[in-house]
């Protein structure tokens, strides 16, 4: 015991030198710092019983991920970890003998002080154990955060995989979109940050949003109007870096903010995953109520540097985002059929071209399992622009940000779709480009004059 | 494969990129001008003194005249080749740009209170016990306010279902009332640079200040969030000459709104001030000739909007001190909010005349040669107050919201706002280790 002690002291020293990391996962001796939300499920240990199926979505995601290094490290905090139980349980029988002799005729003095100087032990032992402990915990469950959401059987190991296409690609080259929107003065383009829309493309932006959100209703689907902020938890629990400018938007701290900076304001926009997680993070929702389907439509926010591809990557996108509440894998499955024909409804009748793609999984994010891509073909690059997508998550972001639904008496953690069915100025970019590719001027398509 | 045919589309698409590049970088650095062409000949002229004075003292403002004259005979008696001639005319230029705007001498009239100008339809009369509108949204599950902060920021909130339908067929109500009043459309960015903000006549920094910046460690120093597409409309404008023929223009944009003010004040709760919400607004550049009656336009619409959906409104001819730097004469439209039993503020339209102008480098071409802009803003439709008031005005005793008539067409042709159904209630999970 004492070698051990000697032991956690030395290492104990780097403990010293651990910064704040983590917004999602905050460990007892921060605790008192930054208030900890919540604490996120950690299903590792259910993941490692298909450890073979984990070092392949490893390798097929093209992350540079060390499962073995997070496997030791991991039971090496469990190990000290049930340590700690033990020492504490020990600490706490001393405790009640020590009472108990203390009480008795006998007060055998000699017992007790020997009793006592053990107890101490144990207690500065339980010390320098929590100390140590926290820093190894914290690592051991980042690199468990870090580890992807499990991949969905459909999902493509390498190429990316064609489910629907509608009409013919578009055979002309057309003028670049922005050249198009400036001469015929419906776009001012500074940079992805500062640009206006005018006139007919404005009106654009207003009637298909909603021309979609029509047809979403219709499909009983329930509209939100949503937050535009998100604090650093929700970043982090959707598998994104808050730390990183080019992930998020951070806003500069008010003078009467007095939270800390791992409860930073972002700037996410209302149509984002991150606004619908802030929704249902650390609550739970009756099972009578799912499946829930609701959409929203607003801004998204995103940080860029200028990729001279014009509105195919602006950091601000009025766009309708959807969120699908489910509860186990049929449910889920049959859900993401029908959002597959919602998304062929709301594109079809807008007469372009587009097609439905599945992404193989390297370009899947952490926490998608299958996303399913709607592109669009740009007349002007020659190649596919994605404008809206949709993704399965299971149950990775309701575990890490505590979501849960009551089944049988234990918590259950629903299994959530998420998308994007329209990004308006990827959408109005191909527009541009096709009617000037087809000598059309007319950029409103009759649906939106004419909605449903 | 390399074949003829792609190598003449890699050319084309080589062309347009270095066109392209080209041209972005001529178009990146949209800065308002250096110097804003302030009316030197009335502010600096000492004869003018006592009005500016009085004015400044009126409005309750910043700014003080007498240090400018002082700075600008200092500046006179140099000559501009002296090293501190360019420090000197920097501080002029500083304490120039802090005299608000003149005040319309009806305005100048006024003492403290606002003067009621207008009233539209009357007070509704109920024979029920009315309630406000955060209780009957509570009710209906129509909105979400609570444990909120962890997540989202303070004051945050969503609306739910039925509420964010009506959300959006006020929007669109709106939107086709300024179609037909010929508004040009236009989308705006909602993130702004620091110095457009600023010539539009609102400070940016210090303790006071109503505007999120991106934190500056990251962006740098200069990225702020719109509070209104006002200053994104003034952005847009920045440097633009018209001819008198283009006169007025009239725009209009929907955006999201970005404000940094706290409120604790009871009158407050719930959704009545909030940090961000969508927002639809006016803004027009006229000859100077004819900018009160675009105000008078500006109000009229307002009016019309508010009063066709069945609400009872005052309308304000705002006293000096309320105006702001900005405004030469400003308007306020109350609604009647039976549920708090008082009116609160839904809608304003101002006449900023060459103020933001000036500023901006705005102008038109008249027959005596370049002359400033007059600019004009109002607000359309500001989503939270309308929900309130429209909430509270048609509350039933059956505790459903009826739909104004002339909304229900954007609504599926709905008539009540029920409880939503289908929106589950929330149960906080205290997971803790």
């Amino acid at each position: 015991m004492i070698l051990a002690r000697r032991w956690l002291t030395c290492n104990s020293l780097n403990i010293l030198k651990r910064t704040f990391s983590s917004a999602l996962y905050v460990t007892g001796d921060k605790a008192h710092e930054v208030f900890a939300v919540l604490t996120p499920i950690l299903d590792f240990d259910e993941r490692l019983k298909n450890k073979s199926e984990l070092e392949q979505n490893l390798k097929l995601r093209c992350l540079n991920i060390d499962l073995e290094k997070v496997e030791n490290r991991w039971n090496f905090y469990k190990y000290l970890d049930e340590q700690k139980v033990v020492l504490e349980i020990t600490k706490t029988e001393i405790g009640k003998e020590i009472v108990r002799l203390k009480a008795s005729e006998e007060k055998n003095e000699k017992v007790i002080e020997k009793l006592m100087l053990h107890g101490k032990l144990v207690k500065d032992d339980l010390k320098v154990l929590k100390d140590y402990l926290y820093g190894v915990e914290e690592s051991a469950v980042l690199n468990v955060l870090s580890i992807p959401n499990i991949l969905h059987r459909t999902t493509p190991h390498n190429d990316e995989s064609v489910i629907h296409s509608f009409l013919e690609k578009p055979k002309e080259i057309s003028k670049f979109h922005l050249d198009i929107g400036v001469k015929n003065n419906l776009i001012e383009f500074t940079n992805p940050l500062f640009y206006f829309l005018k006139d007919d493309s404005a009106i654009f932006e207003l009637l298909i949003g909603d021309y979609v959100s029509n047809t979403l209703l219709s499909s009983s689907f329930t509209q939100f109007s949503n937050a535009d902020f998100c604090r650093s938890i929700v970043i982090e629990g959707c598998g994104a870096n808050f730390f990183d400018k080019l992930q998020v938007f951070t806003l500069e701290k008010l003078h009467n903010d007095n939270n800390h900076d791992l409860s930073r304001l972002h700037l996410t926009g209302g149509a984002s995953l991150y606004s619908f997680m802030a929704y249902f993070a650390r609550h739970s929702v009756k099972p009578s109520y799912l499946p829930l389907k609701l959409f929203t439509l607003g801004r998204r926010y995103q940080p860029l540097n200028s990729d001279n591809t014009g509105l195919f990557n602006v950091s601000q996108e009025s766009a309708v985002e959807i969120f699908l509440v489910t509860r186990d894998d049929d449910e889920l499955e049959n859900e993401f059929k029908k959002i597959i024909v919602e998304i062929i409804k709301i594109h079809e009748p807008l007469g372009h071209h587009f097609r439905l793609v599945y992404l193989p999984a390297n370009q899947l994010k952490n926490y998608e399992s299958l996303r399913l891509s709607i592109q669009m073909f740009s007349s002007y690059f020659q190649r596919y622009f994605e404008i809206g997508h949709c993704s399965i998550c299971d149950s990775y972001l309701s575990k890490r940000l505590l979501f849960t639904y009551p089944f049988n008496k234990e918590w259950r953690y629903p299994k959530v779709i998420s998308g994007t069915l329209l990004r308006v100025q990827p959408l109005l970019a191909c527009m541009l480009e096709y009617n000037d590719a087809n000598k059309c001027r007319d950029l409103l398509p009759n649906i939106l004059k004419n909605p449903v | 494969m390399f074949t003829i045919k792609n190598h003449l589309l890699f050319q084309k698409v080589l062309v347009y990129d270095l066109k392209r590049i080209i041209i972005n970088s001529l178009r990146y650095y949209t800065n308002p001008p250096n110097l804003p062409e302030l009316d030197l000949n009335y502010l600096c002229n000492s004869n003018n003194h006592e009005e500016i004075s009085n004015n400044i003292t009126s409005r309750k403002g910043v700014g003080d005249i007498k240090r400018v004259l002082n700075l600008k005979s200092k500046l006179d008696t140099i000559n501009v080749t002296d090293k501190n001639y360019e420090s000197l005319q920097r501080e002029l230029c500083t304490e120039l740009l802090r005299i608000p705007n003149r005040t319309h001498p009806d305005v100048a009239a006024l003492q403290d209170e606002p003067k009621i100008i207008r009233l539209i339809g009357d007070k509704k009369v109920f024979d029920f016990k009315v309630r406000e509108f955060f209780e009957i949204a509570k009710r209906l599950n129509l909105i979400r306010t609570e444990q909120l902060g962890n997540v989202s920021g303070s004051r945050s909130y969503f609306v739910l279902g039925e509420m964010a339908e009506l959300e959006q067929a006020l929007i669109k109500y709106t939107i086709e009332k300024l179609q037909k009043r010929n508004f040009n459309f236009i989308s705006v960015p909602d993130i702004l640079n620091r110095e457009i903000i600023e010539r539009c006549g609102l400070n940016t920094r210090g303790n006071r200040a109503q505007v999120y910046s991106l934190e500056p460690k990251m962006y740098g120093p200069d990225l702020c969030l719109s509070g209104t597409s006002e200053m994104a409309m003034g952005g847009y404008l920045i440097n633009k000459t018209f001819s008198v023929d283009q006169l007025p223009i009239k725009f209009a944009a929907v955006s999201r709104c970005y404000r940094a003010e706290i409120s604790s004040t009871a009158e407050e709760r719930g959704i009545y001030r909030v940090h961000h919400f969508t927002k639809v607004e006016m803004f027009a550049v006229t000859v100077p000739e004819q900018s009160d009656q675009l105000l008078e336009e500006f109000r009229s619409i307002e009016e019309k909007s508010f009063g066709s959906l069945g609400l009872h409104l005052q309308t304000l001819d705002m006293p000096p001190h309320e105006l702001g730097a900005p405004a030469y004469r400003k308007y306020d439209i109350e609604a009647w909010l039976p549920g708090r039993n008082m009116f609160g503020e839904i809608s304003s339209c101002s006449n900023c005349t060459d103020y933001q102008s000036r500023r901006l480098g705005i102008k038109y071409k008249s027959n005596d040669g370049l002359r400033y802009v007059h600019t004009l803003n109002g607000t359309a439709c500001a989503i939270p107050r309308m929900l309130i008031a429209l909430t509270e005005t048609y509350q039933t005793n059956k505790g459903v919201i009826e739909i104004p008539e002339v909304l229900q067409k954007y609504m599926s042709n709905k008539k009540f706002i029920g409880k939503q159904k289908k929106i589950p209630e929330l149960k906080l999970v205290k997971h803790k280790k």
